[in-house]
């Protein structure tokens, strides 16, 4: 079974809108209210544009470069001295989401279902279904994604519509108001939420048909900012600015308030499912590129790797004493996470684009 | 680098490759040089042992020597009879030796021995020479429909050992084998372990010729192999292999001999789970991964998706390969009924599956640590009526589910009728009694019985025990963690499933990976006229006619179509 595998466009559509609409998709609401309060529709909109682009770039890479994941061409396209250090702070970044989406599920379970149980137990059983998984190779956790998403996506789907009734649609105002700063703020921290989408930089080459990818990409990105929007309008006609900014989690907040009729009140345990589901597969994921990466920057199996970093993961994850500290840690990934979503495949994208060093290669290898 | 570039280039039957069986897996530690290795180095023993083979011992001109050669080979084998008598007026001597009770004594005794003793006198005299009255034998003296000319002893045991009649002549360096099988069969009776309402009541039986002929009755089309080998050292079983040429996707029945060829060694297969274990991708899974069935129609039915069926002389059930989850959760019947009735018994039993497999670990869940999750009045209910329980919930469903267990297991040993009897006394009796003496909840055992009943919707036995097992392990976690345990325990068991293959073939296709166009044969049954677009085991270029996805015979233009509906072809 030593193998990797390929994964089919749907499949990689699946993987990254669960990463889009996962773990991280807790915090992007409270995020936007907090930064651009009532005008983070905006922010999403040109996050939304961003990303599109961001998509653009990877997949143009991925042409010129196919068979081939970003370690392996970086250091093609800018030297050795300056590819090998990007490709680093991509990997060091996956790996940070990686323990976030960890730590953040931590929090949520502490915080809403077992307040007593100790984080290292909550993390350290959920990292051994990771390990168990990285180690099948990504076909699995392609195919354990799709499995899993369309039951996540249709749960998240109830949720917004159980939500309705208590929509009330005059706590969007103001709608339009200018402040650039904050506007600004609320931007990049969208595009740092929806650079997730990097992640397609290490996954490229296992996706086949490749001609699919941009379409793809393009796909993931709308539904998973349409799901989203979607949210943050409903959190803020549910609770307004202001009650939205100060939760911890919005996102779980709302469903709690979903109800059907008297008898069925508390589904917001259904809706931890759906999130200890989505982290195991965030985890999974972002784990995967990790030590995919790593393993073609150092040449070994990833497999003797995973168990190693594996286990650096959670003591990492453990690292920060509270969810305070884990926010704080969290917004710096937020604010400056864009200078590696947009910047790294843009370079990437200019460089090859004015030497066209990958062009033959990209005809040979396929 | 090296690593990631050869899987690229793996497509789906290049996978099947991968899976092994356990003997290799020791030899080959390399993947890479797996296939290499595979095709030359392995052989080598392979073929010199052929070529041992091929030093058989030839049958001498003396028909005393032959004789005693056998009677030594078979030292202190009482069934063998050697039958000694002289043909005709040539008074040549000849003997039959064939197997006691192997064989239809009447054909031997009509058209074996009267032939060649008593009407071989009116035969003229000039028939003197050994090789003549071979000749004669073997060409018109015994009516017999099959016979064979054969060269050596070891051909001479091995058909009087499968129930066939050897001729040896004096002087002859060849010997006929004459058809004679005819042993005592089980009659073809209703598969107990498959009953279905509606459809086909026939089962098959031990005897591998009377399964084919049951199969070939269905399907009377030339593109029906059967390729019949022995296996087993021992035993000689006869194995055959069935497929659809045209249908079947020829690598699966490349992998099937390849997968028969490496068990060539083993001293005996006795019933297909002897060679279910030896030849499935992961036999240290709990779940199947081949489908056993004592059907016909389910055979043939496979057979028609391009599935390859392996039969097995000695045992009614044959193995269905390639096999997947779903498949184990339909039944011949879904396929008879009407389409909505089929999809809706589809999803109970998904229901069944479900409830099987956690309800135990939910009850403990919900009752040690989260008894806020359901509905207060609900809450309040159970919490009375586990008052008074002295266990705590963990113990009190581990005490219902084995004494479950022994129950299921001791009622299979019984006879049919006390069997039943068993059932109620254990279900009724010992539950309401365990209630009674406060041992456990009444809710438990409502949580008990529907467990039960949900493995019982699950039309293959074989499917249903993988899910009684991991209920075990799922309750103790869910006693450790609550439902995070018991949602932690079902996301192990789907990487599990996922990770499992089945002759190359995903377990969990068509939902994992997804393939939209065969969930119409998952998700729900739908119409007979759209499964006509067949599923992935069929070769890529066997598409249908498009008209046929539709109602043919509904559109009235081609009134010739009307009540076949091509169901057939």
């Amino acid at each position: 079974m030593n193998k990797i595998g390929n994964i089919s466009p749907r499949q990689a559509f699946f993987l990254i809108l669960i990463l889009l609409n996962g773990i991280f998709y807790l915090m992007l609401p409270r995020q936007l209210v907090n930064e651009v309060g009532s005008m983070g529709w905006l922010a999403l909109m040109l996050g939304l544009g961003a990303a599109i682009a961001i998509i653009g770039f990877i997949t143009g890479l991925g042409r010129r470069y196919a068979d081939k994941s970003i370690v392996q061409y970086a250091p093609l396209i800018l030297g050795k001295a300056l590819g090998y250090p990007i490709s680093l702070v991509l990997l060091l970044y996956f790996a940070m989401l990686a323990v976030g989406s960890l730590r953040i599920f931590a929090e949520l379970l502490n915080s809403a279902l077992l307040p007593e149980t100790p984080r290292l137990v909550l993390i350290g059983s959920l990292v051994l279904l990771v390990y168990w998984v990285v180690q099948n190779g990504l076909e699995d956790i392609a195919r354990v994604t799709e499995f899993l998403s369309p039951f996540i996506i249709f749960l998240l789907f109830l949720a917004l519509l159980g939500n309705i009734q208590y929509a009330d649609i005059s706590r969007l105002k103001p709608v339009v108001f200018i402040e650039w700063w904050k506007i600004g703020r609320g931007i990049l921290s969208t595009v740092s939420y929806f650079g997730l989408v990097v992640t397609l930089l290490m996954l490229f080459p296992f996706i086949k048909p490749y001609d699919r990818v941009a379409r793809m990409g393009f796909f993931v990105v709308v539904t998973g900012g349409l799901i989203s929007g979607v949210t943050y309008l409903s959190l803020l006609t549910t609770f307004g600015v202001e009650e939205t900014a100060r939760m911890a989690w919005p996102v779980l907040e709302m469903v709690r308030m979903v109800r059907i009729s008297s008898f069925l009140e508390r589904l917001d345990a259904l809706f931890l499912a759906v999130w200890l589901t989505t982290a195991f597969l965030n985890a999974s994921l972002l784990s995967f590129c990790f030590l995919e990466g790593t393993s073609q920057l150092l040449g070994y199996s990833y497999r003797k790797l995973t168990l190693p970093v594996l286990g650096i993961f959670v003591v990492i994850t453990l690292l920060p004493p509270g969810l305070i500290q884990v926010l704080n840690i969290y917004r710096y990934l937020e604010i400056y996470g864009f200078v590696i979503t947009l910047g790294i495949p843009l370079l990437l994208f200019l460089v090859s684009s004015i030497k066209k060093g990958g062009k033959h290669g990209a005809e040979k290898n396929r | 680098m090296k690593e990631t570039k050869k899987p690229l280039k793996l497509n789906r039957f290049s996978r099947s490759q991968e899976p092994r069986l356990r003997p290799e897996k020791e030899g080959a530690k390399e993947p890479k040089e797996e296939k290499n290795q595979e095709n030359q180095e392995p052989k080598k023993p392979e073929e010199k042992e052929k070529e041992k083979e091929k030093e058989k011992v030839n049958i001498s001109p003396s028909l005393q020597d032959n004789l005693k050669f056998l009677k030594d080979v078979f030292k202190g084998c009482s069934d063998i009879v050697y039958r000694e008598f002289k043909i005709g007026t040539a008074r040549l001597p000849a003997a039959v030796v064939f197997v006691d009770g192997l064989v239809n004594k009447a054909a031997i005794e009509n058209f074996v021995i009267r032939s060649l003793n008593l009407y071989a006198r009116s035969v003229p005299r000039d028939l003197t020479k050994p090789e003549d009255i071979f000749t004669w034998a073997k060409d018109g003296a015994m009516n017999n429909a099959e016979l064979k000319e054969i060269e050596n002893m070891d051909d001479v045991m091995s058909g009087f050992l499968s129930g066939d009649t050897a001729v040896l002549f004096e002087g002859c360096t060849k010997a006929l084998l004459i058809g004679t099988k005819g042993w005592a069969t089980r009659g073809i009776s209703v598969p107990d372990t498959e009953s279905t309402i509606r459809g086909s009541k026939e089962g098959f039986t031990e005897t591998i010729r009377i399964n084919t002929s049951m199969v070939r009755r269905r399907l009377r089309s030339n593109k029906l192999k059967i390729e019949a080998r022995k296996i087993g050292k021992q035993t000689q079983t006869d194995v055959s292999v069935l497929y659809i040429d045209g249908i079947v996707n020829p690598e699966i029945v490349k992998e099937v001999h390849k997968r028969l060829d490496k068990i060539k060694e083993v001293d005996s297969i006795l019933e297909s789970g002897c060679i279910e274990q030896y030849i499935e991708d992961n036999p240290w899974s709990p779940f199947p991964q081949m489908q056993y069935t004592e059907r016909p129609d389910k055979v043939v039915a496979y057979l028609l998706e391009g599935r390859v069926v392996i039969m097995i002389d000695g045992t009614p059930q044959c193995l269905i390969v390639p096999a997947l989850f779903v498949q184990f959760l339909q039944s011949p019947e879904d396929y008879y009924e009407r389409i909505l009735v089929g999809t809706a018994v589809r999803w109970i039993r998904y229901l069944g599956v479900f409830t099987a497999l956690t309800l135990p670990a939910l009850y403990i869940a919900i009752t040690t640590y989260h008894p806020e999750m359901i509905p207060t009045p609900l809450a309040i209910t159970i919490a009375g009526t586990r008052e008074g329980v002295p266990f705590p919930a963990l113990v009190e469903a581990l005490i219902m589910e084995i004494s479950l267990e022994l129950l299921r297991e001791a009622s299979i040993r019984l006879p049919g009728a006390v069997g039943g009897t068993l059932g109620i006394v254990g279900a009724l009796i010992v539950g309401q009694a365990a209630v009674e003496a406060r041992l456990v909840a009444p809710v438990m055992v409502v949580v008990v019985a529907l467990t039960a009943i949900g493995s019982f919707v699950v039309p293959s036995f074989a499917a249903a025990i993988p899910f009684r097992l991991v209920r075990f392990p799922l309750m103790i976690i869910a006693a450790v963690l609550g439902i995070y345990g018991v949602m932690l325990g079902w996301i192990a068991v789907l990487i599990h499933m996922i990770s499992l293959k089945s002759f190359g073939f995903p377990y969990m296709a068509p939902l994992a990976p997804l393939r939209v166009s065969e969930l119409k044969d998952a998700l729900v049954r739908g119409p007979r006229w759209q499964m006509m677009t067949a599923p992935q085991f069929r070769k890529p270029q066997e598409a249908p006619p498009p008209t046929m996805l539709k109602q043919p015979y509904l559109q009235g233009e081609n009134g010739e179509d009307q009540g076949q509906g091509g169901e057939e072809k």
